[in-house]
C-alpha cells in the first residue's frame, strides 16, 4: 500500500511539473484528488490494510492528499499571476506623448476677462451691478447729464444718431441716472456695457466697452473716490502702481479727474527716452472720474444739499491694452483666431 | 492750442522757467500740455545773408546762381527758387550746417557747378508749410546774425489740450493768467492793459465824430456788443517776420499786414476780430441781424457758397450779408492787399448761436471754436486797441471818426457767488483755511467782496463764464491746491442693497462650457448691412443716421452675420485652422411697434471641422448637426429645467439655414432661436464641409425664475431591459415613438433614460420611404421587482400602441 501511495505522488508530481495551462491542472486535480480521482479510490482500501499498518498508512496518504492540493493550488495561483502580467503587457501604451482626440478649450474674450476683474474688485467693495438700453434719449445721455444743448462739451463725444430721435449710448453713464430714478440713496452700482462713438482708427473703435462706477449717499467725499481709484489701480496693477489725479472737466462731475497710473513699460522713469506705451510722460491715462454734480443730483430729484457722491468711467479695451500689451484697439474686434487663442 | 513760450513771457514775469515743470504745473491744474517742442536744435550756422547777384545756371533752365553775402564773405550758391530779388536778405545755410528736418548740408555740384551752402525755405527751418520759395527775412535782418536768433527760432512751442469749458484759456493772456494764479510768476498784462487802454482812448476817441460808421443790432440778445472802427492805412506793408514767426508756430497762415493783426490779437487775447474792406459795404452801414426765411447766400472766405437761414446771425450791410457772425468772413468784403479802407469789428457773440452756424454749415474757423466756448464779454475795447496799436506800428495808420460801441444794457454785470467753507470740507474731505481759499480765489481774478469770512462773498471775473455755482468754486480751489495731497480713503457707505441680487450668473456659465467645448468669444460690432439684412430673412432694423459706412448702416437683430464675417476672415486668412469653433454674446435691437425699441441678449455660435485624416487615435468631432445639438442641449440643460423641443424648419423662417438642415429650437413650446447648418450659399469659397450655428435669444432664459429643482427618489430595484424595433414611415420622427413608448410605459419608464435610441436604419430590406428604429427600454418599478410576465404584456401593448397610432411594425 505504501509503495502504491509512494508510485501515485511520483505520477502526480511529474504530471504536476508538465502541466502547461489551468484546464491541464484542474484535470490533474480531478485526476488525483476527484470524488472519483485516483488517491480518493487508494483511500478507500485503506480499511483492507492491517490495523497496525493502518494509522501509518493513513497519515502518509493524508499528506500526499495535502502536498498534492497545495501544490496544485500554488501552480494555479502562479500561472495566474503570470497570465495576467502577460495581458497587462499587452495592454501597455508604448508612446504617452501621442496626442489627445478631444477638443482642446476654446477661450474666453479678453474684454470679458478684464470686465469681470474689474467687477470682481468693484463687487468685492460693495457694489451692486447695474445695467441699461444702449439705444438712448439725448435727455439720458446728454441732458440729464448737464451737458447744455449746443455747448462744445457734446463734442467731446461724436454721437451716433438712430431713427426716432434716438442715438447710441456715447457712455455708460445714462445708466446713473436710470438708476437714481429708480432708487434713493445710499447706492453703489457699477454698470459694464458697450458705448458708441463715431470714431475707426487705430486708437478708436466705433464701438467700444466701459465700466461706470456710481456711489451716492450723505457724506461720500473727493478722497473716497481718491481712495476707491487707488483701490482698484492696486487690485487691477499690483501693490506698488503709482496713481495720480489730475484736473479736468466732465459736464456732469465737479471736481473731475483725469487718473494716470505709472507706466508700466518704463516704470515711469521717463527720461529714459522712447517709450511708446506712455510716450515719455511716464504716464498712462486709464479713466475718467469726478463728484456727481450737483445739476446731476437735481435733475432725478436728489437734493444736492443732503445728498453727494461720486461716479468713474474705465474704458476696459484701454486697461485690457495695457494688461497685455496690445497696441491695436481693433483686434479685440475682428474674430482673428491667431489673437483670440491666446487668450485661453 | 499751440503756444509760444516767448510770447507767454511778453505777459507775465516767471518764477519758472524750465518749459518741462511749466508744463507739468499746467497739467496737473487741468490745462493739459500735450506736447512741448523746443527749436533749439538748429545751430548757429544758418545765418541772414544778402544777395548780391542772381544769374542763370550754364546747365539748368530752372536753376540759377546767387551770389550772397553773409557781411565777410561771398558764397556762390545754386538755387531752385524764384521768388527772390537782388538785395533781399535770405536764410543761408552754410556747409556743415543741419536744418531743422534733419538734412545735412554739404559742399556739392549742382548740374556742374559748385555750390557753397543753401538758401532755405520755410519747411527747411520747420517753421511753416511754404516750400515752393526761399524765405525771405525782414530787410532790417543784421547780416551774418543766425537765423535763428533774428527769427526768434529757439523758442518753446507748447501744444495745450484745453477743456470745453475753459474758453478763456484759448489765449496767450488766459494761460498767462493761469501761471500768476499756480504762483509761477507775476503779472505783467496788468501794465500791458494800462497802456492799452491809454493808447485806446488816444487812438480811437480822439478821433472827430465825423465818418461814424451807423450800426444796427437787431438781435441784441445774440450780439450784446458790437464795436467797429474804420481807418484808412495808406499802404500795405509786409506783416514783420516776428509776427509771421508767431502766427506760423501757432498754426495760422499768413495773409496780410490787417488780416494777421487781427489773427495776433485773437491768439493773445483770445478775442477775434473780422476786418471788411469798406469799399464793398454798400450803403456804408452795418446790420447785424438774423438771416431771412427765403435764403441768402454767401461765398466765404473759404471759397464754398453757403446757404443762411433765421438760424444764422449775420453781419449784414444795406443789401447783402457780409460775414457769418463770429464764423468766418465773405470772400468778397474781405481784406485785400490793394484794400486802403478797412472796417475793424471786434464784439461779443451768444456762444450758442455762433456754434449752431458753426455745426449746422459744418464750418468752423479760430473764431467760432473761441466764440462757442465764450470770450471775455469785456475784451472787446482791448482787443481793438490792441490791434490799432500793432497796426499803427507797422504801417501808416489813420482812424477815420470813432469806434462805434453798441452794448446792450446789464450785459457786463458781475456776476456775484458765496462759497461756504464747511461745503468744501464736506465735499472734499478736508477742511481749507480762509486766507487759502481768499488768496487761491484772488489770484484767479476773482474780487472779494466785504469783509466777511465765512461764507466769503466773490465777484467772478468777466472771462470766468465757467464760474456760476458755489461748486464752481469749490472745484477751483481743489484744483489749485492740487488733488495731489489730498487723503485717499473709503466711503463708508455699506454694500449696496441689490449686490447679490444684481450678479449675472447666466453669461459666466454660458461663456466657461462653451469654452470648454473648444469655443472661441469674439466681439463683433452692433451694425451691419442691408445685405446681411436681406441674408437674415427680416424686413426691418433699426437705422443709423449718420452710419461709418453702408456695411454698418443698420443696429443687428442677430448675431449671426458677425459670426460668418468673422469666420470667413480666418477661412480665408488663417487656412492654418483645420477647424472653427467661434461665439458671441451680445445685444441684438429691433423696432418696436411702439415705444423704446426692443434690445435683447442673444447668444450665437457657429463650428466647422476642416474634412481632412486625423490619426487614427483621435475623436473626430464633426462639427455636424447633431455635434452641435450636443452642445447645444448640454448648454441648455444646464442653463434651465424647462422643455426643450426641436422642430425642422419647415417654414423656413431662418432662410440663412440650409433649406433641410434646421431645426427651431423651443422652450416650453415657444421659440428661442435655431439651429442648424449655415445656407452654402453663404460660405466662403472653397468651403465644402458644414458649417452649423445655432442663436437663441437669452432674454427668455433670464425671465425663468431660477429655482432649485428638489431631489427624486430613485429606485433600487432591478431593471428588466427590452429590445424593440420598428419599422414606420420616414416622416415618424424618433421623438414621437419614444414619447409614445413612454406613455405606454407610465410610471414604469420614469427615468429620463428609459427609452433610449439605438439604431436608424435605412435600406434594403426596408421598403422604400419606410425606416427601421430601434429603442433600447429599461422597465424599472419604484417599489418591487418587476416579474417577467407584467413587462411582457407592457411590451405587447406597447407595440399596439406604436401600431395604431404610427403605423408601426415589428421588425423582424
Ligand atoms: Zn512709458
Amino acid at each position: 500500500m505504501l509503495t502504491k501511495l509512494k508510485k501515485l505522488e511520483a505520477a502526480a508530481q511529474q504530471a504536476l511539473d508538465s502541466c502547461a495551462d489551468a484546464d491541464a491542472l484542474e484535470a490533474l486535480r480531478v485526476q488525483y484528488l476527484g470524488k472519483k480521482g485516483e488517491l480518493t479510490a487508494l483511500l478507500k482500501e485503506l480499511q483492507s490494510v492491517d490495523a497496525d499498518q493502518r494509522p501509518v498508512v493513513g497519515a502518509e496518504a493524508n499528506r500526499i492528499k495535502v502536498e498534492l492540493g497545495e501544490a496544485i493550488r500554488a501552480k494555479t495561483e502562479s500561472m495566474d499571476r503570470q497570465r495576467r502580467q502577460q495581458q497587462l503587457e499587452s495592454d501597455s501604451i508604448e508612446d504617452v506623448t501621442l496626442p489627445s482626440g478631444l477638443i482642446m478649450p476654446g477661450a474666453i474674450h479678453p474684454l470679458t476677462q478684464v470686465t469681470h476683474r474689474i467687477v470682481e474688485i468693484f463687487h468685492g467693495l460693495g457694489y451692486a451691478v447695474a445695467d441699461g438700453p444702449q439705444i438712448e434719449t439725448d435727455y439720458y445721455n446728454f441732458s440729464a447729464l448737464n451737458f447744455p444743448d449746443n455747448h462744445p462739451a457734446r463734442d467731446m463725444q461724436d454721437t451716433f444718431f438712430v431713427e426716432n430721435g434716438l442715438l447710441l449710448r456715447t457712455h455708460t453713464s445714462p445708466v446713473q441716472i436710470h438708476v437714481m430714478e429708480r432708487r434713493r440713496p445710499p447706492l453703489k452700482i457699477i454698470v459694464p456695457g458697450a458705448v458708441y462713438r463715431h470714431d475707426d482708427d487705430i486708437t478708436h473703435s466705433p464701438i467700444f466697452y466701459q465700466v461706470e462706477g456710481l456711489a451716492v449717499d450723505e457724506s461720500i467725499t473727493m478722497a473716497d473716490l481718491k481712495g476707491t481709484l487707488r483701490r482698484f489701480v492696486v487690485e487691477m496693477f499690483g501693490d506698488n502702481t503709482p496713481m495720480r489725479l489730475r484736473p479736468s472737466f466732465f459736464p456732469f462731475t465737479e471736481p473731475s479727474a483725469e487718473v494716470d497710473m505709472g507706466c508700466p513699460n518704463c516704470c515711469g522713469k521717463a527720461k529714459a527716452k522712447g517709450c511708446r506705451l506712455c510716450g515719455d510722460s511716464g504716464w498712462l491715462e486709464i479713466l475718467g472720474a469726478g463728484m456727481v454734480d450737483p445739476a446731476v443730483l437735481e435733475n432725478v430729484d436728489y437734493d444736492p444739499e443732503r445728498y453727494q457722491g461720486f461716479a468713474f468711467g474705465i474704458g476696459v479695451e484701454r486697461i485690457a491694452m495695457i494688461l497685455y500689451g496690445i497696441d491695436d484697439i481693433r483686434l479685440f474686434y475682428d474674430g482673428a483666431l491667431p489673437f483670440l487663442e491666446q487668450f485661453a | 492750442m499751440k503756444l509760444s513760450f516767448a510770447w507767454l513771457q511778453e505777459l507775465v514775469e516767471l518764477t519758472v522757467v524750465d518749459p518741462e515743470e511749466i508744463a507739468n504745473r499746467l497739467t496737473m491744474a487741468g490745462v493739459e500740455v500735450s506736447g512741448i517742442v523746443c527749436r533749439q536744435d538748429m545751430g548757429d550756422s544758418v545765418v541772414v545773408a544778402s544777395i548780391l547777384e542772381i544769374a542763370p545756371h550754364p546747365n539748368a533752365d530752372r536753376l540759377s546762381l546767387c551770389k550772397v553775402s553773409d557781411g565777410k564773405q561771398i558764397y556762390e550758391i545754386v538755387c531752385g527758387a524764384t521768388n527772390m530779388q537782388v538785395g533781399d536778405r535770405v536764410a543761408f545755410a552754410k556747409i556743415g550746417s543741419r536744418l531743422a528736418n534733419g538734412i545735412k548740408i554739404k559742399k556739392s555740384k549742382i548740374r556742374g557747378v559748385v555750390s557753397e551752402g543753401m538758401l532755405c525755405s520755410e519747411t527747411e527751418l520747420a517753421i511753416g508749410e511754404e516750400s515752393s520759395g526761399i524765405i525771405v527775412l525782414d530787410s532790417a535782418a543784421p547780416l551774418g546774425q543766425p537765423v535763428r536768433d533774428c527769427l526768434a527760432l529757439n523758442d518753446t512751442v507748447f501744444d495745450i489740450d484745453v477743456t470745453p469749458n475753459r474758453g478763456d484759456c484759448l489765449s496767450v493772456l488766459g494761460i498767462a493768467r493761469e501761471l500768476v494764479a499756480l504762483g509761477c510768476g507775476r503779472p505783467k498784462y496788468n501794465d500791458v492793459e494800462a497802456r492799452l487802454r491809454r493808447d485806446y482812448a488816444k487812438v480811437v476817441f480822439a478821433a472827430s465824430t465825423t465818418g461814424e460808421v451807423p450800426v444796427t443790432v437787431k438781435e441784441p440778445q445774440l450780439c450784446p456788443r458790437y464795436m467797429l472802427l474804420r481807418f484808412d492805412i495808406t499802404d500795405m506793408p509786409a506783416t514783420p517776420m516776428w509776427m509771421v514767426q508767431r502766427l506760423v508756430q501757432c498754426g495760422l497762415r499768413p495773409i496780410n499786414l490787417v488780416v494777421d493783426v487781427t489773427n495776433y490779437v485773437l491768439l493773445e487775447l483770445g478775442q477775434p476780430l473780422h476786418a471788411f474792406d469798406f469799399e464793398k459795404v454798400a450803403g456804408g452801414e452795418v446790420v447785424v441781424r438774423r438771416g431771412q426765411k427765403r435764403g441768402e447766400k454767401i461765398t466765404a472766405l473759404d471759397e464754398v457758397e453757403y446757404v443762411l437761414g433765421p438760424e444764422h446771425l449775420l453781419i449784414c450791410d444795406k443789401s447783402k450779408p457780409l460775414c457769418i457772425a463770429g464764423v468766418m468772413g465773405g470772400l468778397d468784403s474781405a481784406v485785400q492787399q490793394t484794400t486802403r479802407k478797412v472796417l475793424l469789428e471786434s464784439a461779443h457773440f451768444d456762444p450758442a448761436t455762433i456754434r449752431h452756424s458753426s455745426r449746422q454749415l459744418g464750418l468752423s474757423s479760430e473764431s467760432s471754436y473761441r466764440f462757442e466756448r465764450r470770450v471775455d464779454p469785456q475784451a472787446p475795447p482791448l482787443a481793438l486797441a490792441r490791434a490799432v496799436s500793432l497796426l499803427a506800428a507797422c504801417a501808416s495808420v489813420e482812424v477815420v471818426g470813432r469806434a462805434v460801441d453798441y452794448h446792450q444794457a446789464g450785459s457786463t454785470k458781475p456776476v456775484s457767488l458765496n462759497l461756504r467753507l464747511g461745503r468744501y470740507e464736506k465735499l472734499i474731505g478736508h477742511k481749507v483755511a480762509a486766507a487759502t481759499a481768499r488768496q487761491i480765489l484772488t489770484s484767479l481774478g476773482f474780487a472779494v467782496v466785504g469783509k466777511h469770512k465765512d461764507p466769503l462773498k466773490l465777484e467772478v471775473p468777466s472771462w470766468r463764464g465757467d464760474v456760476s455755482r458755489e461748486i464752481d468754486l469749490i472745484e477751483e480751489i481743489a484744483r489749485i491746491e492740487g488733488y495731489g495731497d489730498m487723503a485717499a480713503t473709503l466711503p463708508t457707505t455699506p454694500p449696496d442693497d441689490e449686490v447679490e441680487t444684481s450678479r449675472d450668473r447666466l453669461m459666466p456659465q454660458i461663456r466657461s462650457y462653451l469654452s470648454g467645448q473648444g469655443f472661441y468669444e469674439l466681439y463683433g460690432f452692433s451694425f451691419l448691412s442691408a445685405k446681411e439684412l436681406e441674408m437674415l430673412g427680416r424686413k426691418e432694423a433699426m437705422q443709423i443716421l449718420n452710419p461709418l459706412g453702408q456695411d454698418f448702416a443698420l443696429l443687428r437683430p442677430s448675431l449671426v452675420p458677425n459670426l460668418l464675417k468673422a469666420f470667413t476672415h480666418n477661412f480665408n486668412h488663417y487656412r492654418q485652422y483645420r477647424a472653427q469653433r467661434l461665439f458671441e454674446v451680445g445685444r441684438t435691437f429691433a423696432k418696436a411697434a411702439t415705444g423704446s425699441p426692443i434690445e435683447r441678449r442673444c447668444l450665437a455660435a457657429l463650428a466647422w471641422q476642416a474634412n481632412e485624416p486625423a490619426w487614427q487615435g483621435a475623436i473626430k468631432p464633426a462639427a455636424d448637426f447633431f455635434w452641435m445639438k450636443g452642445v447645444l442641449t448640454g448648454l441648455l440643460q444646464q442653463l434651465t429645467h424647462h422643455t426643450i423641443d426641436f422642430v425642422r424648419n419647415d417654414e423656413e423662417l431662418y432662410p440663412f439655414l440650409h433649406p433641410g438642415g434646421g431645426a427651431e429650437i423651443r422652450l416650453d413650446g415657444k421659440p428661442l432661436g435655431c439651429l442648424g447648418r449655415m445656407h452654402p450659399e453663404y460660405l466662403p469659397e472653397g468651403c465644402e464641409e458644414p458649417v452649423t450655428l445655432f442663436e437663441i435669444d437669452l432674454e427668455r432664459l433670464y425671465s425663468l425664475r431660477q429655482q432649485v429643482s428638489r431631489w427624486r427618489p430613485f429606485s433600487r430595484y432591478p431593471v428588466v431591459e427590452r429590445d424593440l424595433a420598428v419599422v414606420v414611415d420616414r416622416q415618424v420622427s424618433a421623438t414621437q415613438l419614444a414619447g409614445e413608448i413612454r406613455k405606454v410605459g407610465g410610471a414604469l419608464l420614469g427615468n429620463g433614460n428609459a427609452v433610449r435610441l439605438v439604431d436608424q436604419y435605412m435600406g434594403k430590406p426596408i421598403p422604400n420611404g419606410k425606416k427601421s428604429l430601434a429603442f433600447r427600454i429599461l422597465y424599472q418599478a419604484a417599489d418591487r421587482t418587476l416579474r417577467d410576465s407584467e413587462v411582457d404584456r407592457l411590451f405587447s401593448r406597447t407595440l399596439k400602441q406604436l401600431e395604431t397610432r404610427f403605423g408601426a411594425t415589428l421588425r423582424s
